[in-house]
């Protein structure tokens, strides 16, 4: 059995006086931390080489190194060590000077032991905050780096190279693509192998919102700027800053909004509705859209010199209906998601199942296949995937297919005669007269067909 | 199981009945007898201890060390001096953890000190809290994340004030397996 301490943090404190070694060492040790001591300088390095600290508490004065070079040296060894710096005088300049290179904060001996208590909390939950920053940026890297987009298609890793050689550049970049191939994951993976990537990614689909909200959205509003604006608050354009804003469907935005978007690019400012006074923004702008915007700007609805400033790089996601090899890659990659997700044991896909994701068009691409393979694991109730558990517009697309070219290539035109006849008295449930009307041909010429292609009709 | 016998000693003419409060809220929550030795005076001392009207809290506690009277595991000293140390403008107390003495001050407990009216309750209520304080110290007991524990740090009297004058369960029974020997001392 074990007091709930905070034994697990070591504080090293560096004085050449065995008093205050001691005394502040005693005083640590019954708040609860691990504690040790150094005399010097040299041997201070040496021990949060070997083994690490969380805090370090240095005097000024010490012969040899003093506090302020081993707080340089200390920062140098390890940027997110936190080191405070104590002294008996209270000299001005020397805070600065601790504080310039990095000391989280100057104490004066004697100390108030109120303060202390409260400076080194404050060190310390710094110190937690900024490795928890550090783990959650990590996480965030490895959740939208480049790895995590699957495709190994000749198409994709074009695509790949392109991101690696945009993301080192400040380009403003516009990604083209049909709607469902990944957009946004390849403007996360942008942002993700970017300078920028410890700034905010703020992402905003401008499709989804009406012209005055998306304006509020984008440019933030004063308070009183317009009915119910009760505060004044940051549009995403500035909730970007120093960062990468993520512009979706931007094909979709009006006259007006263009115009006000395109001088936050040339001015790098941006104005609150309501508002005179520009704020100066650094944002690097990534746009995505998957309209003609060629057509667009023929039509009039789309302005050339935004369109210009916006498409600096271009970037082409192709269809999933391209890069037909990436299906089986992308597949088993859902499918081994959704397998965990609903907790099922499945084993697998069908080759059979997968034969037929191959062929399908994908007209809803990645998201589509997305959804196909979480449809699959929660209707499937045997060992594997079958053609049974897809859904019906797979199935349906399939059989279409195989029936005008069929699994071994062209057939003749009879072939295709006989399987269209029986499609549509398939579909008639084997009303003659219907079917005939469908075809085009009189109930005569139907039986006749019927004759010699030796079909059953269906009852 | 041999029962600890905790020695009081005053530094100054303390009144008795402050003492006897201390030493039953020692009992209670330590099951240690207690008794209080007569005062001690340090003047004689005084070059070494004390500097502008405080006394020094590591010089004393090394010099009470040697008046641990046959029969005692433990000493408590307690003063009307405000406290320093090497470090520290002021302190309430101080103690050896793990060890054998501690000391406390009562110049920062009165409600007289911070222009604030007399009141007898809350100076004892604050005299045992901190009394109690110092000698878990010296059981080993580090401060306490129970803010209702009595071993619960103080930066200031607003802490002691809230923090009840009692060990919580933990501590209770980490005091317990102290006196036993079952942890190591």
């Amino acid at each position: 059995m074990e007091q709930e301490t905070y034994s697990n943090i070591r504080i090293l404190i560096v004085d050449d006086e065995l008093i205050v070694r001691e005394s502040l060492g005693n005083w640590l040790k019954e708040e609860g931390y691990s504690v040790d001591t150094s005399d010097n300088g040299q041997d201070a390095l040496d021990k949060i080489k070997s083994q690490g600290r969380d805090l370090v508490i240095a005097d000024v004065k010490m012969p040899g190194m003093d506090g302020i070079e081993l707080l340089e040296r200390c920062k140098k060894q390890d940027p997110e060590l936190q080191v405070l710096v104590m002294t008996a005088y209270a000299s001005i300049d020397t805070a600065v000077q601790a504080m310039k290179k990095g000391a989280f904060d100057y104490i004066v001996k004697p100390f108030n032991p109120e303060d202390v208590t409260q400076i080194i909390k404050r060190a310390l939950k710094f110190k937690m905050l900024e490795q928890e920053n550090i783990l959650l940026k990590k996480e965030l890297e490895k959740k939208y780096g480049i790895d995590e987009i699957i495709g190994k298609s000749k198409k994709m890793e074009e695509v790949f190279e392109l991101i690696r050689t945009v993301a080192e550049s400040e380009a403003v970049v516009m990604i083209r693509g049909e709607s469902g191939t990944g957009k946004e994951l390849i403007a996360r993976a942008i942002h993700a192998n970017s300078k920028r990537k410890y700034g905010p990614l703020i992402a905003l689909s401008c499709g989804a919102l009406p012209d005055t909200l998306l304006e509020s959205e984008l440019f933030g509003y004063e308070k009183g700027a317009f009915t119910g604006a009760q505060f004044s608050r940051k549009g995403r354009i500035e909730m970007a800053d120093g960062g990468t804003l993520f512009l979706d469907e931007i094909g979709d935005i009006s006259p007006k909004t263009q115009v006000d978007l395109l001088r936050v690019l040339q001015e790098k400012t941006v104005y609150h509705l309501g508002s005179s006074k520009p704020t100066k923004v650094d944002v690097r702008i990534i746009s995505a859209t998957n309209r003609d915007l060629e057509k667009a700007i023929k039509d009039g609805t789309f302005r050339e010199d935004l369109y210009y400033r916006l498409n600096v790089v271009t970037l082409i996601v192709p269809p999933l209906r391209d890069r037909k090899e990436d299906i089986p890659l992308l597949a088993n990659h859902f499918f081994k998601k959704f397998v965990v997700v609903n907790s099922k044991k499945i084993t697998g896909i069908s080759s059979e199942v997968m034969d037929m994701l191959i062929d399908y068009q994908w007209p809803g691409n990645v998201r589509e296949l997305e959804n196909v393979i979480e449809h699959t694991v929660v209707i499937c109730k045997g060992d594997e995937i079958i053609p049974g558990d897809l859904p019906n517009t797979v199935k349906e697309s399939v059989r279409e297919k195989a029936a005008s070219h069929g699994p071994y290539g062209p057939k003749t035109l009879d072939i295709l005669e006989k399987q269209h006849i029986m499609e549509i008295l398939d579909r008639n449930k084997g009303n003659i007269s219907k079917s005939a009307k469908d075809l085009g041909i009189d109930r005569a010429t139907l039986y006749n067909k019927i004759k010699k292609y030796e079909i059953e009709k269906t009852k | 199981m041999k029962t600890q016998r905790i020695s009081i000693l005053p530094l100054d003419e303390i009144a008795g009945p402050i003492l006897e409060h201390m030493g039953n809220a020692l009992k209670r929550n330590l099951l240690c007898s207690y008794h209080i030795l007569p005062y001690e005076d340090i003047s004689p001392h005084a070059s070494a201890l004390l500097h502008e009207g405080k006394y020094n809290s590591t010089a004393i506690l090394l010099y009470i060390l040697k008046k641990v009277p046959v029969g005692s595991s433990k000493i408590l000293a307690v003063t009307h001096k405000d406290l320093y140390s090497p470090i520290f403008s002021y302190l309430y107390g101080e103690a050896q953890l793990k060890g054998t003495a501690a000391l406390m001050s009562l110049f920062r407990l009165r409600p007289e000190f911070y222009h604030s009216a007399e009141n007898r309750d809350l100076f004892l209520s604050r005299c045992e809290k901190q009394a109690i304080h110092e000698i878990g110290h010296t059981f080993g007991l580090v401060h306490c994340k129970d803010k209702n524990c009595v071993m619960y740090p103080s930066s200031n009297l607003d802490d002691t004030d809230v923090k009840s004058n009692s060990l919580c369960p933990l501590c209770t029974r980490l005091v317990g397996q102290w006196v036993s020997g079952s942890v190591g001392q």
